[in-house]
Formats: C-alpha cells, structure tokens, sequence
C-alpha cells in the first residue's frame, strides 16, 4: 500500500511487540507530523539509551553502570534474593516497594519449544552468587504458567541441596498470567503469601 | 438458554443476515448446498467459539472477503447479553460480551451452551477414541473451569515435553531435564482423570434415566479406560504417583518414539450395550440410538449443572432417522428447550409445526415462512 521509505518505516514500527500493522501506521503519521526537533530528539533518546543501558553484572536487571543500584545499595537485605524471569518484572517488583532484598535475572524460562534449557539461563550465575554469601532464603518469582513453574520446580530441586530456603511466590497471581500484567496489590499479596519448595 | 437474534456479515455463504428468532423450535428448510448448515455452524460458535467442522477460523469468511462477523443476542439464567465475532484474515479472531473483549477462550466459555446433533455422532460408537474424548471435554470444559485451566495446561506441558523428548533422542539435551515437566504433567492429569471419572458415572445414570424413559429395554453403559488404571478406581494423589512411575519405566520407549504414550490424552470409552462392546457387536439401528442417547445425556448433563437446558441444533438428524428413533427424538424435546433444525422437507416436521418458526434458505438468505 504504502512504498519507499514510508513503507520501510511502518514495517521498522510494526516489528514492535505489541504493535500491529495499524498502530504502526498512526505512529508513523503521527511522527510524520511532529517537528524535525521531535524526531530528533526520539532518534537520539533511543540510541543513547541503546549505548547506556546494560544488563547488571551481578543480577542482569537493567542498569546504566556495571552494577545496579540495587545492587549497589547498602540498605538492601542482601541475605534474600528474588530469581524472576525478565528485567522489566524488577520494575514491576519494585513498583510495589513491598520487597527490600536483591535480585536475579534469569533471562528466560525452561522452554523446550524455545530451544531453551537450563544452560540458556543464568543459573550458573545464581549458583555463583550463592557461594560463600550470606543468603538465607531464595525466593522464585517466575510466572506461574507451565515453563514458570517448571523453571521454579527446578531451580528448587537444585538449591535446596546447597542448604539455602527456597520459597515460591504463592498464589494471588492470575493463573496463565504474569507479573508484567498483575497489578500491584496481587503482588504484594504474593510476596507475602509464599510456600516453601 | 436462549439465542434471540443473528446477524451474520460476510460468514460463509451469508452476506448479510438479520434474523429474530422462536423461543422454541426453529426450522431451516431449504434445498442442498443453499447455507442451513451454516447458520447452525455459526449458533455453534456462539457457544464454543469453534465451528464442528474443525476449520481454521479463515474458512468461515465468505469466499474473496477479508473479515466476517457474528452478531447474537443471548438470554442465560434471564440475563441478556450481546455477543460480538469479529473473524479477520489471516489475524484471528475477537470475541466481545456486551462490548467488553474475551482475551481468553477461558474467559468466554460460560455464556451460552449449545448441543450439536448431527449424523457424524454416530462416530462416537464407531469410530476413534479422539471421538469420545472430544465428547467428554467438550462437556466439561463447559461445565467446570478447574477442568479447563487443567486441561490448557496439561496439553501446554505434553507439548513442552514430547518437544524434550525428541531433543533427547537427537541428543540435543540431556534426560535430566525432563523432572519439572513430568512433575507438572502428572498432578495436571490427575485432577483431569478424577473429574472425566466423576462425570463417565454421572453420564451413566442419566443414561439408565433415558433408555427407562424411551421405554428402550437394553442397558448402555459407559466405562472410563483410562491408559493408567486400565477401568479400575482410583483416586487423584493415586492416579498421579501410578502414572509417574510408570513413566519411569517407559522411559527409554518414549525417547526412542520422541513422545509421551501414555496418560489422559491416549484415554478412551468402552461404550457396551447389554455387557458387549457396542462398537463390535451392536446393530446399525442400536448404534445409532446409542449416538442420540449420549447426545441427549449431554443435555441433561448441562441441565443438572445449570438448571437450564442448553440450545439444541440438530443438522440432517431427521432426514436419517427411522420412525421409531424419530419419536424418540420428539419425546425427548421439551417445549422449553430452544431448538434449531434443519431439513429439505417441511413435511418431515409437520409434528413440530405448531410452535415453531420457519425459515426458508436460499442461497445465503433467510425468509420466514409465512405459513407459520
Ligand atoms: N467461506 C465460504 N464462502 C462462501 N461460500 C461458502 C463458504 N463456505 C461454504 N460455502 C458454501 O455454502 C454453501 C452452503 O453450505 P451448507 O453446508 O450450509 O449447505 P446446506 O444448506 O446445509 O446443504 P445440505 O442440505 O447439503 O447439508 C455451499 O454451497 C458452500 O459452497
Ligand atoms: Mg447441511
Ligand atoms: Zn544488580
């Protein structure tokens, strides 16, 4: 329908998640629309942010400096740690400040369909973490859909021998859906309600 | 229950529909190939979001058109509620109730029950065990939410594991891995056995209540084979340690074959008449009644759950049905059940004709009969 570079940058737009073929025609013409200044500043916005931001070498959240400031803040309990799927579920934890240790990407899930093992996530970097720390009791944040629970399920199997208390995040989030879409209060009904694996 | 009016936009052979409907009996009258199956494919839909003629959503747009809607009034426990599809190619489709979205088939499910009767029913004596399967989760995923969430998921982790299961076998993985996908597929299909257990001795009864009330002097009867305990009792906790053994001891058969052999998804039905297999031993005739039988089983299943009968359609059951089995039929539709048939004869309903609505199709249009 649309052809050139117009058509190039719908196609860039609606490769967003989220994002259908409409919606990428409406922020196209909406850019379209705006000053030169605008688009400028957008453009600029989103590689300096691409240059900047980088995974946290301790717990791989999303950071500007080697370590994050979780982290790095001294005032965090450094004896729980929190495993979740992805960087934005530390957002959606934090939103809630019902939760005051650390925590731990994984960056995925088991998903045999996804070619996803445990070698694909970063547990050699949890089991790392664990080592010679002082933490006490590890709670597992994954979603609570099937490859959520069977991450959970095994991550449980393999810290529980290492003599660390390992929770679940209990009920309280919707079943097949995630922390990304759960609202603040289930969450902290979460946090509160976990069961020992 | 209660369907009340239809629009259809662009839906196979229709490309444009408006139709009120009767409270009880509605009759489609039309030659071959002119769209009455359609229509009750559509009825169908509003209840199941599926069409029965496991189609993919695309072919249900009218030839050449890009999207296709079904517009419903529905009545359920005296509530009226407006049901929107809107199907759009090669995308999917989206589901509104009183104009809030249906993310999930889970969310939609519940509205409105609608009970297909149709020649292929005789498969559920003849043919597959995927037949009778079919027939037990289609009743209770429409009668029990914990089933279906158990059921999605289940089906979600046997995908994940014979996916596994092949990487072991090709070696891309190791076995170890397998543990939190057998832990979660065997208490998923716990709860699934117990509940198909539960309502195969429901159906029975009501079965027994049938053949009394048809006057019929054989005795139905359904017996749940599951591929764990084989028949025998057994209870959710039991089911689940019985069927994870097992898979320990299948193990290397299943990795040579890269899939899960065994569990709810291989189960079946024996169906036997008078103690015998009816599937191998009984006539055409006793087939055939079996079919309407577990069909009107199904219904008064729904009616226990709901206390409200569900709607009924019955495609091309007249036109088949000898005398007899067609007054068994009409003994066993009750005036406050809404129901949608179709038939190329209107004499094959004369019975029927003082309290129902009669619409002539022709090709992709509907007319009231004017001799209603
Ligand atoms: N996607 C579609 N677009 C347009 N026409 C279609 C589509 N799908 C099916 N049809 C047509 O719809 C017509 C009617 O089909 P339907 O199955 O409803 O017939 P029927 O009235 O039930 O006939 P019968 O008495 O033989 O069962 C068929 O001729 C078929 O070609
Ligand atoms: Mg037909
Ligand atoms: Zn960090």
């Amino acid at each position: 329908m649309y052809s050139g570079i117009l058509a190039r940058m719908i196609d860039e737009l609606g490769r967003m998640p989220g994002i259908g073929p409409k919606t990428a025609q409406r922020l196209a013409f909406y850019l379209l629309r705006q000053e030169r200044a605008e688009v400028e500043r957008l453009a600029h916005t989103l590689i300096e942010a691409k240059e900047t931001i980088r995974y946290c070498s301790i717990c791989f959240s999303l950071c500007e400096n080697e370590i994050c400031s979780i982290c790095s803040n001294p005032r965090r309990d450094s004896a729980l740690i929190c495993v979740v799927e992805e960087p934005n579920d530390v957002f959606s934890l934090e939103r809630t400040r019902a939760f005051n240790g650390l925590y731990h990407v994984l960056m995925g899930t088991l998903s045999p369909l996804d070619g996803m093992g445990p070698d694909d996530l970063k547990i050699t970097e949890l089991l790392r973490r664990l080592q010679n720390s002082r933490v006490g009791e590890v709670i597992i944040g994954t979603n609570p859909d099937v490859e959520g629970e069977a991450t959970a399920i095994y991550l449980g199997k393999l810290l529980k021998p290492l003599g660390v208390k390992v929770t679940r995040l209990a009920s309280g989030l919707p079943a097949n859906g995630n922390l990304e879409y759960a609202d603040d209060i289930t969450i902290t009904r979460a946090l509160g309600g976990r069961r020992e694996l | 229950m209660r369907i009340t009016t239809l629009k259809l936009k662009n839906f196979r052979n229709y490309q444009e529909l408006d139709i009120d409907f009767s409270d009880h009996s509605n009759i489609f009258i039309g030659n071959n190939a002119q769209g009455k199956t359609n229509l009750l494919e559509a009825l169908y839909i509003i209840g199941s979001t599926k069409s029965f003629r496991r189609v993919h959503d695309d072919q249900l747009l009218k030839i050449g058109q890009n999207n296709a809607g079904i517009n419903a009034e529905i009545i359920k426990k005296g509530l009226k509620k407006t049901i929107k599809f809107d199907f759009i190619a090669k995308t999917g489709k989206k589901i509104w109730v009183n104009g809030k979205n249906s993310k999930k088939i889970s969310d939609y499910l519940g509205n409105i029950n609608v009970i297909l009767f149709c020649p292929e029913d005789l498969m559920l004596i003849k043919g597959e065990a995927a037949f009778r399967r079919r027939f037990i989760d289609s009743l209770l995923c429409q009668t029990d939410n914990v089933y279906l969430s158990h059921l999605i998921n289940f089906q979600r982790v046997l995908k994940q594991r014979n996916f596994l299961l092949k990487d072991i076998q090709e070696r891309k993985k190791a076995k170890d891995v397998l543990g939190p996908w057998d832990e979660q597929l065997v208490s998923f299909a716990g709860v699934i056995a117990k509940k198909r257990d539960i309502l195969i001795k429901n159906v029975n009864k009501i079965l027994e209540m049938i053949y009394k009330k048809l006057n019929i002097d054989e005795k139905m009867e359904i017996i749940y084979k599951d591929t764990i305990f084989k028949g025998e009792n057994f209870e959710e906790e039991e089911y689940a340690t019985k069927y994870k053994n097992k898979l320990k001891s299948i193990n290397f058969e299943e990795i040579r074959k890269g899939m899960t052999i065994i569990g709810p998804h291989r189960d079946d039905l024996e169906i036997k008449l008078d103690n015998l297999n009816a599937r191998f031993y009984s006539s055409q005739g006793q087939q055939r009644t079996m079919a309407i039988s577990l069909r009107m089983a199904e219904v008064e299943y729904i009616y226990s759950v709901f206390s409200e009968y569900p709607i009924l359609l019955l495609d091309d059951i007249f036109s088949e049905l000898d005398d007899k089995r067609k007054g068994y039929l009409i003994k066993f539709l009750k005036p406050d059940i809404q129901i949608f048939i179709t038939g190329t004869r209107v004499s094959d309903f004369s019975q029927m004709i003082p309290r129902a609505r009669v619409f002539n199709i022709n090709q992709g249009k509907a007319a009231i009969n004017k001799n209603e």
